[in-house]
């Protein structure tokens, strides 16, 4: 079936799949699982939770609107209001480091989030490996990699 | 956007991770469940706490230490909290949420707090 199907939600932030199959005027659920699913995995969708989908197109066209996270999160969960770290940071009353510490490894993806902070590790090919400096700090080896080869 | 986005919740604590990213909720008692405002992002009502509120929270949901008691020990300085800052709107309000709440820790971190973050 053809993506025009997908067409009038590209204009709202989220639809169930009985909004979808009532639109496309599918009568079986099977079939409009099936659909999501396809268009799921080819990138025009993406689940913000079980049921629950935004169009690649209104995800590209408000990705970068102030509020965009906040109704995400209104989405997932109606009945919450945002608070705690979300807003303090907002206001500047944290003074920790709240932005994960990145690095690469040639060892399994992984994130730890500890008292300290979060620190998120991904992995890369051995060959790719390389590009970085070493600097000791306190004894610990610290390897940082040059500013070009930080992937954007 | 990389950090969780907070939110609090009278349904269960979760931890939901999509590829937005990762948005946590805390099961707060219904009783508590105030002092938001809401507003409408493309058709979609967003409530969030006022900076009092996010701060009453962030604090009742902490566990915090039982050093709390002692009178030296500064709750600001310890979990470096920035409270400089803060307008006096905003702390009137938080100890407004603090005496409404009942709730005997939070008067312990309130009298904590007007010792030391908020001397008048």
């Amino acid at each position: 079936m053809k993506t025009t199907l997908l067409q009038p939600f590209e204009r709202i932030p989220y639809f169930t799949i009985e909004g979808f199959k009532q639109a496309a005027d599918i009568s079986k659920a099977e079939q409009a699982r099936l659909l999501l699913h396809r268009w799921l995995k080819a990138g025009h969708l993406i689940q913000l939770k079980n049921g629950v989908y935004m169009t690649r197109r209104f995800y590209e066209q408000r990705r970068n609107d102030a509020a965009f996270s906040a109704a995400v999160s209104a989405i997932i969960l109606p009945q919450s209001y945002l608070s705690l770290e979300y807003v303090l940071q907002k206001h500047n009353l944290l003074t920790d480091v709240t932005y994960p510490v990145t690095a690469i490894t040639t060892k399994n993806t992984r994130r730890i989030v500890n008292s300290l902070g979060a620190f998120w590790y991904r992995n890369l090919r051995a060959d790719l490996y390389h590009g970085f400096t070493i600097s000791d700090h306190f004894g610990v080896k610290v390897a940082e990699a040059n500013t070009t080869s930080s992937p954007t | 956007m990389t950090y969780p986005v907070t939110a609090i919740t009278t349904k269960n604590t979760r931890r939901i991770v999509n590829s937005l990213g990762a948005f946590w909720y805390r099961n707060l008692r219904a009783d508590l469940y105030h002092g938001f405002t809401i507003s409408d992002h493309f058709g979609v009502k967003v409530a969030e706490a006022t900076l009092a509120k996010s701060l009453f929270d962030y604090l009742y949901l902490r566990p915090l230490s039982s050093a709390l008691r002692r009178p030296d020990f500064d709750l600001a300085e310890e979990l470096r909290l920035n409270l400089d800052d803060v307008a006096g709107a905003a702390i009137s309000e938080f100890f407004s949420h603090v005496e409404r709440s009942g709730v005997r820790k939070m008067k312990l971190v309130a009298d904590n707090l007007r010792r030391h973050a908020w001397r008048p």
